[in-house]
């Protein structure tokens, strides 16, 4: 007779690839944050090039 | 406006980890046979392994990059260590948690000390007060340094870790070498379940690179705002 | 060499010499390692015979605790009035700072040892004196000092200094622990000998590890 384990096969892949997954979203905010803040610095840097000659 | 275009290599990694990830879950689900006396919770094996092998494979390229800091003093080796070690602790975990689901069934335990398990919760331990480290200095060579060298002691104490743990008697099943048979959980594979275990241990292979490159490039974003932000308090004074 | 030797010899002289003056690490050691022995003691409300198992951990964890106070001290002393500065300024090689630094913890560490292991054999009406024991003690605080001191060169540059040591110390020297409380345990209670012997090779072999890696990068992180 086979048990029948299949919930925990469940739970284990929803682990795994839920991990993941969050781990991949994770990755990508900060990605756009940092691409935000990075335009930010871009246009502080812009403003005060001309004070600053 | 995006900092700098996305590589078209990277994205064709991008989707080759999905599909290859895709593929290797519909082996384990449909193709790979079941395991007569641990039941279905068996299949979470495959993806189990793999995710722990590619996590001991960004801690081991995290190591890499650390001695190679140390060597240069370049800080495009401490973002490439960090990407190491983020990665690392993230599958780790994962295996963990996987593994302690496999466990409930199979062991009729959550958790036992054995040395890998044992060991894998102490590198999730020596990566955490890594990350502790990082966030404690704001020099960002003396960082790279600093961390590089932790990173190095960390990694040394690893395998003694496990070779002092494993002197106790291991009841984790041996899947790749000698096999204790007494062990229990243990089986052995048979050809399809090898083709689906290699083909996991593929997809895992592709995801860790591609993941890997990811977090690279996020940590040069980082490391150039926190340059030019520096820059511009420097200007204002 | 004769200089290298020289030199951790005349910085092991010049922190016992401030240590005699101030007398603030050895006793708060001390004051520690007991309060924590009568922790243990209490929490676990043992009876003589678990005392008598438990007398390796105990031991072990309480040295490991109070070790961490000398690991902090002996660093930050040298900062607070940047002493550090004229430390690195003079002319010998910079890893006679690590070996001079690890040998004053170590004689903290083993004078501890001293006193708090027959006290925890006194009070528990235990005894705990072997040869082999104290080889386990000789080599095992050398192992947790010399990892100790590399760590602890790292965490003064910390903006939290003293909190992150155990943090960073702790899981890297796990083995070490694991290998000093079997052999300490085999020695009082009796056991494979072969087991001993792999834990003893495991101790010398740490050592020397750490010394080597000590000797590799030390220069490299002692601060500017």
């Amino acid at each position: 007779m086979m048990p029948d384990t299949s919930a925990y096969m469940v739970a284990g892949f929803l682990v795994i690839i839920g991990g993941v997954a969050i781990y991949v979203l994770w990755i990508f905010t900060r990605f756009i944050n940092c691409a935000i803040r990075l335009n930010a610095l871009k246009e502080l840097e812009k403003e005060k090039k001309p004070h600053g000659e | 406006m995006k900092p700098e275009k996305t590589p078209r290599a990277l994205i064709f990694l991008d989707f080759l980890a999905l599909l290859a990830l895709a593929t290797a879950f519909a082996l384990v689900i449909f193709y790979a046979p079941f395991e007569l006396t641990m039941g279905s919770v068996q299949k979470v094996f495959y993806f189990h392994v793999a995710a722990g092998l590619a996590g001991m494979l960004g801690f081991f390229v995290a190591t890499i990059a650390a001695v190679a800091c140390l060597k240069t003093g370049s800080l495009k080796w401490d973002v490439a260590g960090l990407a190491g070690v983020e990665i690392g602790m993230v599958l780790m975990a994962l295996c963990i948690v996987s593994g302690s689901i496999w466990a409930r069934p199979v062991w009729n335990t959550w958790w036992t000390w054995d040395p890998r398990l044992t060991t894998a919760l102490i590198m999730e331990l020596i990566y955490a007060a890594y990350l502790l480290l990082r966030s404690g200095l704001d020099d960002a060579r003396r960082r790279a340094k600093l961390a590089a060298v932790y990173a190095v002691v960390g990694f040394i104490s690893v395998p003694l870790t496990f070779f002092s743990i494993r002197v106790f008697r291991t009841i984790h099943p041996v899947m790749i070498g000698s096999a204790d048979s007494s062990a229990n959980g243990l089986f052995a594979m048979n050809p399809s379940m090898q083709t689906t275990f290699f083909s996991s241990l593929a997809a895992f292979s592709i995801l860790f690179i591609a993941l890997y490159w990811h977090r690279y490039r996020l940590g040069n974003l980082q490391a150039e705002i926190n340059e030019r932000r520096a820059a511009l308090q420097e200007e204002g004074e | 060499m004769k200089p290298f030797i020289g030199a951790i010899l005349a910085i092991f002289w010049k922190d016992l010499l401030a240590e005699r003056r101030t007398r603030e690490i050895l006793g708060t050691m001390l004051v520690f390692a007991l309060t924590v022995i009568l922790v243990f003691v209490f929490a676990f409300d043992l009876s003589v015979e678990i005392r008598r198992k438990a007398a390796a951990g105990v031991i072990w964890v309480t040295l490991c605790f109070a070790g961490t106070i000398s690991l902090n001290r002996s660093l930050t002393l040298e900062r607070d009035r940047e002493a550090i500065n004229a430390l690195l300024l003079a002319p010998v090689d910079r890893t006679a700072i690590f070996f001079g630094k690890a040998l004053v913890n170590w004689v903290y560490l083993l004078i501890t040892a001293a006193i708090i292991v027959p006290v925890y054999a006194l009070l528990n009406n235990l005894s705990l004196f072997s040869w082999g024991g104290l080889g386990v003690i000789l080599l095992g605080t050398l192992g947790y000092i010399l990892t100790g001191t590399l760590l602890s060169t790292l965490t003064l540059q910390l903006r939290a200094r003293d909190m992150l040591l155990p943090v960073l110390l702790f899981p890297v020297i796990i083995p070490l622990l694991l290998a000093c409380v079997r052999a300490s345990t085999i020695l009082l209670q009796g056991g494979n000998p072969a087991e001993l012997d792999t834990w003893l090779v495991m101790l010398v072999g740490y050592d020397l590890l750490f010394a080597a890696v000590g000797l590799l990068v030390f220069d490299r992180i002692i601060e500017e």
